[in-house]
């Protein structure tokens, strides 16, 4: 059995760690953005299970992983259509919306997986490596810092900091809300579905039903925390990748604890977090559907 | 021929749910003309300025641009026709640096160039004599600052039209001065200008042009040579009467005067056609004095027995502060409050409510009650947990259910059953759930803050019913209402608050619509 100082284990368990935070930090992302321009992404667990089936029934059926992610994104983006009409332009409760749009996709998903996939269970074969990482990981990286350089140095960001915090503002200075916050929530599909692609194509190399498990609610918890800056959802995800690789970790090491108990590792992380960092100021406007003229 | 108006409303409507905002409203603003526009409370002149500004969608008639009517006006539009609004409430981000403000609605890729716009802001206020920081967050600044900074970014933008609901508000005197000459000077190179206020020496220093609404309708309107021809105290006296729809000399109906104690009021009014007099005379039982926090300044007033002191006052002059002060929402006050001669002050709302205070709310749904519980719990809010409906942490539904029924047939609330819940009800039966809750045998003293605002005739009728039956068993009561014919329904004496400060206190009787009118605009 490997010893847990050994190198080699170390090695993995951080591979492992970095593979499970790589949805978490797409779609803490994606949920940031939506968040800082007012619109509270509750169906972002949907949104991740929809690029999770997608990505992996598209990467099987082509061959090609990147085919596989982009289908992801557009299905994300897809789920995030109905929010954008019924929460943007409609004003519904985003809650409401979110959560009915996470159940409706779970058993869409499970339904096309049960006819696709279930007798044969199909496995993806591991993917093609750049620098001991897929490239994907380099660009989410880099997305972390463009999307930190976006909010601060464009009047872009100057825009959804308004739009979550009041978007009156907004409109009286000339800017579309609904379409601000319709872009946002549609990024916010696309890189949540990106985010559910990797998980099934790259983390897991299979589609399970219901597989995101929780993962879009983490990324919840995350933007919260992490409030509008970006780099903070990267150290919340790599916590959490830590955490759930750990379960993993213990698992193989054969440490005699519960299964269940350890699977809870990263959800008492959650909680543990919320308590020491909750609390903080969210957008004044986050959940508020904007219609003009109203009081 | 004289060119057509820059902006101009042509017959328009606005209906909100329950009032007609603007009712067949023509209104015109030429360039070279500073144009006031008069109201009181709910007149419909910020829903005129909605109009203009593209904010609001007219029902019926249209915004008219140098004539023309706008197919579909938007705040976007009016920008870049370079109308200028300044609305009533700050839209600054609060959250954002004075600059950033400054910059919002630029191009999306642009980098935000926070040092220049800084640089500008801190030049225009120079030029317009004031100083701000433009680095400070808008939500610091004071009101009156952040107003300041919103008009120097819409002067900035160099427009045609400039318009200014409610400027001087929130600005002391000498800020108020500073700014009306300046738009005179605006004015003078060309801009037309619509500014409203409250004040109508304000109005008539600057103005080139009256207009007045009184309930969505223009009731008057004066041109240049109208303001030239008549004396100062003649137009005011007009003026007075457009807005509060008074005849300029009051007719005097005799009434005998009842005296009250030591407050020495005078009863007048009726309900249902029958004369009111007030039932109990007696002795001082709130009395306040030199009540003083961040929004009010010395407040001094006592109410007797039995008494209604009514407050009128444009909203946001102090009236949510005094009205939570007094019930032990907010404790950041100095000053005396003796509630029969025992000092309330450092005392919670909870043990204020223990020594007979009641609170009822303007906020009905979001503080008075709680929707998702049943009306029987909502009546009993305060008193959870408490004997005989409460025991041993069990609530016992029998001992609920008979109080509930009870204060349902008392104060006839119309509900199915006393378990539904409360947010099924309308917003009248809602108003009697709190005052039947409020109104219980201990009350001593009952602070009503706009008890009938957005409630039907019948049902504002019934509460106002209500209010008189609480102050005839010996409740002291401070009515707080925007609505000036409720405060002469029902007060015996009717003080003006503005800008935190008791402006005067006025016996109601014969003329005090006149007096409360002149106080109020002042
Ligand atoms: N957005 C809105 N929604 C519903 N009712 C409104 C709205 N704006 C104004 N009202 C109502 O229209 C009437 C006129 O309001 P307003 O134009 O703000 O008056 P003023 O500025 O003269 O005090 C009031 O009865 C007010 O309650
Ligand atoms: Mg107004």
């Amino acid at each position: 059995m490997t010893g847990l100082g050994s190198g080699a284990f170390l090695g993995q368990f951080a591979a492992g760690s970095l593979t499970a935070a790589m949805p978490l930090l797409l779609g803490g992302l994606g949920e940031q953005l939506s968040e800082r321009a007012g619109v509270l992404n509750v169906g972002i667990e949907g949104m991740m299970l929809a690029g999770a089936y997608a990505g992996f029934a598209v990467a099987y059926s082509t061959g090609g992983l990147w085919p596989g992610l982009l289908a992801g994104a557009a299905a994300g983006a897809l789920v995030a259509l109905p929010m954008l009409l019924l929460c943007v332009r409609w004003a519904l409760d985003q809650v409401v919306v979110g959560i009915a749009l996470t159940l409706g996709v779970q058993g869409l998903t499970a339904l096309l997986h049960h006819f696709a996939f279930s007798t044969s269970y199909p496995r993806l074969p591991a993917p093609e490596l750049w620098l001991g990482r897929f490239p994907l990981d380099y660009a989410a990286l880099a997305m972390c810092l463009g999307l930190a350089g976006l909010y601060r140095h464009t009047l872009l960001g100057l825009h959804l900091h308004a739009a979550g915090e009041r978007p009156v503002a907004l409109d009286m200075a000339g800017i579309s809300v609904s379409r601000l916050r319709g872009a946002a929530v549609l990024a916010t599909g696309g890189l949540a579905g990106l985010g559910g692609a990797y998980l099934s194509e790259v983390s897991a190399g299979v589609f399970v039903p219901f597989m995101t498990n929780g993962a879009g609610f983490i990324c919840i918890v995350l933007a919260m925390l992490a409030r509008g800056r970006p780099l903070l959802v990267l150290g919340g995800a790599l916590l959490f990748g830590v955490s759930l690789s750990s379960a993993t970790a213990l698992q193989l090491l054969g440490v005699d604890v519960p299964s269940d108990v350890v699977q809870m590792l990263p959800f008492a992380v959650v909680m543990l977090l919320l308590v020491v960092l909750g609390g903080g100021r969210l957008p004044a406007a986050l959940g508020v559907a904007y219609r003009r003229g109203d009081r | 021929m004289t060119p057509p108006p820059v902006l101009a409303l042509r017959r328009a409507d606005k209906r909100f749910p329950g009032v007609i905002a603007c009712d067949g409203i023509d209104f015109a603003l030429r360039a070279g003309e500073v144009h006031a526009l008069l109201g009181e409370n709910g007149a419909g002149k910020s829903t005129v300025v909605g109009l203009l500004a593209g904010t609001q969608r007219p029902d019926g008639g249209a915004v008219c641009l140098d004539g023309t009517p706008l197919a579909r006006h938007s705040p976007a539009l009016a920008l870049a026709r370079g109308i200028g609004v300044v609305t009533q409430h700050s839209v600054l981000v609060p959250t954002m640096t004075v600059a950033e403000n400054m910059l919002l609605g630029g191009a999306w890729w642009q980098s935000p160039a926070r040092a220049s716009a800084a640089r500008q802001f801190r030049d225009a206020c120079a030029g317009f004599g004031i100083a701000i920081d433009p680095n400070a967050l808008a939500g610091s600044l004071s009101p009156g600052a952040q107003l300041q900074g919103e008009i120097i970014r819409a002067l900035r933008r160099k427009g045609r039209v400039l318009i200014l609901d409610e400027p001087t508000s929130p600005l002391g005197p000498a800020a108020s001065a500073h700014l009306l000459a300046h738009l005179r000077w605006l004015c003078d190179s060309g801009l037309a200008i619509l500014l409203i206020t409250h004040r109508l020496d304000e109005a008539l220093d600057v103005a080139d042009r009256v207009t007045v609404l009184r309930r969505g309708k223009v009731t008057g309107s004066l041109d240049p040579a109208d303001l030239a021809a008549t004396p100062r105290d003649v137009l005011t006296a007009q003026i007075r009467a457009m807005m509060f729809g008074v005849t300029p000399v009051t007719p005097v109906t005799p009434v005998t005067p009842v005296t009250l104690g030591q407050a020495g009021a005078q009863g007048h009014g009726t309900i249902a056609g029958q004369r009111w007099i007030p039932a109990c005379a007696g002795m001082t039982r709130l009395h306040v004095a030199g009540l003083t926090c961040n929004t009010l300044t010395g407040i001094d007033f006592s109410i007797a027995q039995g008494e209604i002191l009514g407050v009128a006052g444009i909203d946001g002059n102090g009236q949510t502060a005094l009205a939570e002060t007094l019930a032990g929402h907010s404790q950041h006050s100095t000053g005396q409050i003796l509630l029969d001669g025992t000092p309330l002050d450092g005392l919670r709302v909870a043990a204020r409510h223990a020594r007979g205070v009641r609170y009822l709310s303007d906020d009905r749904i979001g503080e008075g009650t709680v929707g998702a519980l049943p009306v029987a719990l909502n009546l009993l809010l305060k008193r959870i947990g408490a004997a005989p409906f409460w025991r041993f942490g069990m609530h016992r539904e029998a001992a609920i259910s008979e109080h509930a029924a009870r204060a349902i047939a008392d104060f006839d609330i119309r509900v199915p059953q006393p378990w539904a819940r409360l947010a099924t009800l309308s917003g009248g039966n809602m108003q009697k759930v709190m005052l039947a809750r409020e109104l219980d045998g201990a009350a001593r003293l009952i602070i009503y803050h706009k008890p009938t605002i957005g409630l039907d005739a019948r049902s504002a009728d019934a509460v106002q019913q209500r209010i008189r039956q609480a102050a005839a068993t010996g409740c002291a009561s401070l009515l707080i209402s925007a609505d000036l014919d409720e405060l002469l329904l029902l007060s015996h004496r009717i003080g003006v608050l503005d800008q935190g400060r008791i402006a005067g206190i006025v016996a109601n009787g014969p003329g005090a619509r006149v007096r409360i009118a002149t106080l109020m605009t002042q």
